[in-house]
């Protein structure tokens, strides 16, 4: 067997051992703990405000599921965009447009 | 199909053999894959955090529309909800935003109860260093990290003036704050007794912003729903459902920025699939020609053709992986993370959970490898079913 076969089975065997070593660390040490979880519950049953707080620049961003239509509106009587919160994340189905027609 | 280790080797050195050009293909396909990874890993671990949010929400969130616009919620409404068969429990909340000029920022802040003693207790536990009894009494308020830091930075160590609605002060001392393991949902959040939210906001306390409903079996909501709907035909009932389901297409893939490095991380991806599939070079079907004229079969030629794609798109996406995985959740996802928390000033810490979505990244692997197999292939066995003359000449 040639050295450089030797290599790239080398390369392919370090590589995946380092993908599976990698996951395993992530999978142990980042993953969701049910503790964590237990907290986010109890969080979400006090507050009962279920949205991430990754994008403040806009109301309908920030609360997306508890919207309402004019809120989208409310900071301007046009549509402002947000670059780039309002490109990303897409407000609520159940206040948005569908066909055309604005539904509050 | 039988593994032949020469060919093996012929793959390789042919590869070597190209140098820059396989070098370039490989960087390229792994960047591509890298970014892909990368964007999918966020956005996936975005969702698990959303449903994991949405499954302890309560069941109904009721709010009044007026004039198409979101008003309060009278209080007496609470009883006539209550008596409708099948509800557990109507809870009326009183939430909204604080604009706080100086930073620019807005906070949420959200009013509760925290007379009763279970109440108390639960809440304890999402809360650092801290005694929740004293919640009521001192006036006190909890924190998120983000408001913490931006009322450090502006010297409120320990309380903060809010302008009530009348335009006088209100001071809240800061009692604690929330425990890291939730910052992504309270990070922006001022959680403080009802009394004083209603102070702030200037909301008369016979009203509500909404109303959360709780629902003791599942199969009833429809039924709730309608009969809410027809005593009260002013309020807008959002189901868990609904919400959940709104999660599921958080991202605007129809206008979004997030659509458009998509498109154009695959677009390139296919221009290279399309120079490749156009044709070989001449100097490929000169080396095709050449092994079928030292008696290599069709077979031989594909198989070597497929040993060298594989080693390097194999190659490419275990390396993308491997370095999409650090990219995000060691690193926090420099310059990608600021597409997912826009330029507001009040940025959560971006550790998101680690969550492997195996069909993602099965789907992944179909997208980058077979479709680069493919691409050499298809040239390579039209070549290769020319007679070896002919592909000389």
């Amino acid at each position: 067997m040639a050295r450089s076969t030797f290599f790239l089975i080398g390369f392919f065997i370090c590589l995946s051992f380092f993908v599976v070593v990698e996951f395993w660390y992530l999978y142990s040490t980042r993953s969701m703990t049910q503790e964590a979880v237990n907290k986010k519950a109890l969080f979400i049953a006090h507050v009962g405000l279920p949205d991430l707080s990754l994008v403040g620049e806009t109301r309908y961003v920030r609360h997306r599921s508890l919207s309402d239509v004019f809120s989208i509106f409310g900071d301007s009587p046009e549509l402002l965009e947000y670059f780039p919160s309002t490109f990303v994340y897409h407000y609520a189905p159940y206040v948005s447009t569908s066909a055309g027609r604005v539904e509050p | 199909m039988k593994f032949n280790l020469y060919l093996l080797e012929f793959a390789l050195f042919s590869l070597i053999r190209k140098g820059a050009k396989t070098l370039f293909v490989f960087l390229i396909l792994t960047f591509l894959i890298f970014l892909l990874a990368s964007v999918l890993f966020i956005s996936d671990a975005i969702k698990h955090e959303l449903n994991v949010s949405v499954a302890h929400l309560p069941e109904l969130t009721l709010q009044r529309l007026q004039a198409g616009k979101q008003v309060n919620v009278p209080l007496k409404r609470v009883e006539p909800l209550l008596e409708i068969e099948g509800v557990a429990s109507v809870i009326p909340r009183v939430w909204g935003y604080y604009y706080f000029k100086v930073a620019g920022v807005n906070f949420s802040v959200v009013g509760i109860d925290a007379f009763e003693q279970s109440y108390k207790e639960s809440l304890q536990k999402v809360v650092d260093a801290y005694d929740v009894k004293a919640l009521e009494k001192e006036s006190g308020m909890i924190v998120g990290a983000g408001v913490k830091k931006i009322l450090e930075e502006n010297y409120y160590q320990d309380f903060f003036n809010f302008v009530t609605a009348d335009g006088k002060w209100k001071r809240m001392h800061i009692m604690g704050s929330f425990n890291a393991d939730i910052s992504l949902q309270a990070n922006d959040m001022i959680l403080l007794p009802k009394k004083s939210a209603y102070e702030i906001f200037g909301m008369p306390e016979n009203e509500a912003t909404d109303v959360v409903v709780k629902v003791s079996n599942p199969e009833e909501i429809p039924t709730i729903v309608s009969k809410i709907n027809q005593l009260y035909p002013d309020m807008r009932v959002v189901t868990k459902e609904d919400i959940r389901v709104s999660y599921q297409n958080i991202f605007d893939y129809k206008s979004g920025f997030f659509l458009s490095l998509f498109v154009v991380s695959a677009f390139t991806f296919f221009m290279i699939i399309y120079d490749k599939l156009s044709g070989l070079s001449s100097e490929e079907k000169r080396e095709i020609g050449i092994l079928k004229a030292l008696g290599w079969s069709m077979d031989d030629i594909l198989k070597e053709r497929f040993y060298e794609s594989f080693i390097l798109c194999f190659g490419a996406f275990l390396l993308a992986l491997a370095l999409s995985m650090a990219y995000v959740f060691f690193w926090e996802a420099p310059l990608l993370r600021s597409l997912f928390v826009g330029y507001s000033t009040l940025k959560p810490s971006f550790e998101l959970p680690f969550y492997f979505n195996m069909p993602m990244i099965v789907l992944l692997f179909l997208l980058s490898v077979p479709v680069y197999i493919g691409s050499v292939m298809i040239p390579s066995w039209r070549a290769a079913m020319l007679d070896a003359d002919e592909v000389l000449r």
